[in-house]
């Protein structure tokens, strides 16, 4: 560590984050490496120790012998100012080497408002954030996650995109890579060998023709690219290497736990709903493979709590057995058993009461509609009476804090509907009356709201986005509505949303706006601290592009999107189909009754998928 | 004995964890290791574990004391055993033994600064002795309030030795542990008080060793 990185440290907020060091970290000697990743988390510290994809790809990507992955992340606004400072270049955690020595630079992106931090930490590093400025081999940049699935906006500065998942993907892409930079090849020629791997996109291999209105009129392949690239997934979730020996961060982070994933994909095609739609097929882990991890993971990492994750815990088939495998371990080592999403209804407060050990924390439901009619719409399969009959549930248990979840803004909403969110916490409120076993002790209702943005590779693919006028009547109405004294109402601002907005649905003429904001010292904007509408409000003026084009118009279903060129797996049929029957208020249900052919199947090269076959079963019986 | 006294170091980058996050590392350490500590009753359970003087962030240490109450007996060589591979990076289990005189009866740490000079001012040594002989060493310390209070360090900062290497000048100082704690930045702050040209370009600041009221090794 040099004097004035020590000198830096000593006057910054919470140093830890940047000086690496943790138990588990991966320490190779550089004589025996071939190829040197620098995997970057475009959020600060806290955060990305607490993201699994990246926990997951560190692990997988180190247990290639000639490869040393290291972990940088971006520093806080005071690191970040004295570091520019004194001219002190990014830095990976465990070698403390500059970005710039490092052959492929990648990015975990999980979400839009990280955009401007990508380019500010290629910038902090001194290598140009424009792909066609960087011509050598070296300095790579790769970005895989959610970020891939609309690549458009950021195509200008990602040389690789990788779709879909990385366990297998991510190291045949690295021996490529190796091999290439053993034979000394140019960069181009490697780009050309590289978008042969399955579920790799290359943006400098296409070429894009626009109409009159700026819509796109088509791709054009260059040098037998493939078109669409289509998702990678992962088959056989047992039989990918799965971390029991992550890095234990020495400071507080947001999720200081053991994390398993028990599946992948979810049976329920939520309308508005990104992740249900794209990642597919569902695949589920074996409950054994999961009790041994867990129990692994808790010796190796010290860690005292363990948490379950997947869209939708209630889905996972082989629940019970796996808390009643982990629960005589959890109870004699003091670890606890957190079960996020869960469905309340009995089995599920049983669980609850035998796992949780803690206080009763608050129970969140996400309703997303405020009217059957709504719910169906979006195809959010819950009715009122479920949602009644888990609160009357949970109140006689003893709960009594609820969080309800909604969104404003969704296709088909009218202002009704709105105000059926407040007579259901009305609702709410008298059933706790009803059941509850302590009136004294008090009723809490939290009502959140936040605003819809239409996402890629969903139904609502085509649907106009509203703008923060209406979001703020819509907010008022509710707010009015609200009668019940044990109701708080919070919304979230629709600020971010119109960036999000834009960003999510962008076109390749975004990258320009996105590099404006980045010169007007965007950065870390998913931090109120550090977002600000107006930059992306004078960018967009300055490129000549509207907000109107992005957000506030419907997409026809034949117009060419600029996410067109990444093949999710599911059909473009199906998606349009589901729209349709949005608008006919017409729910499609659960793919686990009956397999709907959304063709995500033919992902797997079995033609797999665990709601396919959940449903021929129940078919059979 | 279930109480122990673990002696240990904490050296390089893992200076810069605070001492809250260190006690964390400990607990996990513990669990790793499999070594079961007595808990605190109460509401909020927590592992029975103190280190009595707290290392400020970006500071180094040789001498640290660590001291918990296991659930059982277990012989020494045998923690040390256990611990071993269990700690990050720059945390080193030095010693362990019985808890045979409270932590309070340490009285001074043994206080090394690493300064680094542009160029080392003329008669360095001189200087800085001139400046501990001093009849009243008032330095201004911002207290939690946010004002600022002036404090005499006289009397409770002894200058040791002073040698001067190829790249930094090493000053060796006795400091106050507790009633009153010297922070030994003050030194630095001494410095610019009342001889600026001695503050230098960069300094570390290391633990060196923990002594009783009458400076013998503290254990």
């Amino acid at each position: 560590m040099t004097d004035d990185l020590i000198t830096v440290l000593n006057k910054v907020q919470k140093p830890a984050r940047y000086v690496g060091g943790e138990y588990n970290q991966i320490i190779k000697d550089k004589k025996d490496i071939d190829v040197r990743v620098a995997f970057c988390f475009p959020d600060t510290y806290e955060i990305g120790m607490s993201n699994l994809g990246m926990s997951i790809l560190y692990k997988t990507m180190n247990s290639l012998p000639f490869i040393w992955c290291e972990r940088v992340f971006a520093p806080w606004g005071d690191m970040y100012r004295e570091m520019k400072e004194r001219q002190l270049p990014l830095y990976g955690l465990e070698s403390g080497d500059p970005l710039g020595n490092f052959d492929v630079i990648a990015f975990s992106v999980g979400y839009e408002m990280a955009y401007t931090t990508v380019l500010d930490m290629l910038d902090m590093s001194g290598i140009p954030y424009r792909r066609e400025e960087r011509n050598d081999l070296k300095n790579l940049v790769v970005a895989g996650g959610t970020i891939s699935l609309n690549p458009a906006p950021m195509a200008d500065f990602i040389d690789v995109f990788f779709v879909g998942e990385g366990e297998e993907l991510d190291n045949e892409f690295l021996a490529i890579y190796k091999d290439a930079k053993d034979k000394g090849l140019g960069k181009d020629e490697f780009l050309k060998k590289a978008s042969r791997i399955r579920g790799v996109y290359v943006p400098a291999l296409y070429d894009i023709e626009y109409n009159e209105d700026m819509t796109i009129k088509r791709f054009l392949p260059k040098e037998d690219a493939p078109f669409p690239v289509r998702k990678r997934v992962i088959e056989d979730l047992d039989s990918v290497p799965f971390p029991t020996d992550p890095i234990v961060p020495n400071t507080e982070v947001v999720h200081d736990r053991i994390s398993l994933e028990l599946f992948r994909g979810c049976f329920r095609g939520c309308r508005f709903c990104q992740a249900g739609f794209t990642y597919r097929p569902i695949r589920m882990k074996d409950s054994e493979t999961l009790r041994r991890q867990g129990i692994e993971a808790v010796n190796s990492t010290g860690h005292n709590e363990i948490t379950l994750l997947s869209l939708s815990t209630s889905d996972y088939c082989e629940l019970e057995n796996l808390c009643d495998g982990l629960l005589k371990f959890c109870e004699e080592r003091s670890v606890g058993l957190s079960l996020p999403s869960l469905r309340v209804d009995n089995f599920s407060i049983d669980l609850m009461e035998k796992v949780q050990k803690v206080r009763k924390s608050g129970l969140t439901f996400a309703v997303e509609g405020g009217s059957q009619r709504l719910r169906d719409a979006i195809n959010k399969n819950v009715t009122e009476e479920e949602v009644m009959n888990s609160c009357r549930i949970a109140f006689e248990g003893g709960w009594n804090t609820i969080k309800l979840y909604y969104m404003l803004g969704l296709p088909t909403e009218t202002d009704e509907d709105i105000r059926g969110i407040a007579e259901m916490s009305d609702k709410v409120q008298y059933t706790w009356r009803t059941y509850t076993r302590n009136r004294k002790r008090g009723l809490k209702v939290t009502v959140s709201t936040s605003c819809f943005i239409p996402k890629p590779h969903t139904p609502f693919q085509w649907e106009k986005q509203v703008g923060m006028d209406e979001y703020l009547r819509k907010v008022n109405i509710l707010r009015d509505s609200i009668k019940a004294k044990s109701v708080t109402y919070n919304w979230h601002d629709a600020e971010t949303s119109i960036v999000e907005g834009i960003l999510s649905r962008g076109d390749f003429r975004i990258g320009k706006v996105i590099e404006s904001v980045f010169k007007k010292g965007g950065r870390l904007e998913a931090w109120f601290e550090y977002f600000d509408l107006n930059r992306w409000l004078e960018a967009l003026d300055e490129n000549g592009l509207s907000l109107d084009f992005y957000l506030f118009r419907d997409r026809a279903y034949d117009e060419v999107l600029p996410w067109d060129i990444i093949d999710v797996g599911v059909l473009k049929g199906f998606l349009i189909n589901e729209n349709r029957k949005a608008h006919r208020n017409e729910l499609t249900g659960d793919c686990g009754e009956r397999c709907l052919g959304c063709g995500a199947f033919t992902l797997t090269e079995g033609g797999y998928c665990y709601g396919k076959e959940k449903a021929a079963l129940s078919k059979d019986r | 004995m279930e109480k122990k006294r673990l002696r240990f170091q904490k050296t390089g980058n893992i200076a810069f964890i605070s001492h809250l996050d260190l006690m964390h590392t400990f607990s996990r350490a513990f669990s790793r290791a499999g070594l079961a500590l007595k808990y605190s009753e109460g509401f909020n359970p927590r592992p029975v574990m103190s280190s009595p003087f707290p290392l400020s962030v970006g500071q180094e240490s040789l001498c640290e004391i660590l001291d918990i109450t296991l659930k059982n007996d277990i012989p020494d060589n045998e923690i040390k055993q256990m611990l071993l591979n269990k700690l990050p990076e720059g945390i080193k289990i030095t010693d362990v033994y019985d808890q045979t005189v409270k932590s309070s009866l340490a009285k001074w740490i043994g206080v090394q600064f690493r300064l680094k000079y542009k160029q080392v001012p003329d008669k360095c040594e001189n200087r800085i002795r001139a400046l501990f002989d001093r009849e009243e060493i008032v330095i201004s310390k911002r207290t939690k309030s946010g004002a600022l209070s002036d404090t005499d360090i006289k009397g409770n900062a002894l200058f040791k030795s002073f040698e001067q290497s190829e790249d930094a000048c090493l000053l060796n100082t006795y400091l106050s542990a507790s009633e009153p704690t010297v922070n030994p930045v003050s030194v630095i702050s001494a410095f610019e008080k009342y001889d600026p040209e001695l503050v230098p370009a960069y300094y570390t600041i290391t633990r060196t060793e923990l002594y009783d009221r009458d400076l013998n090794i503290f254990r």
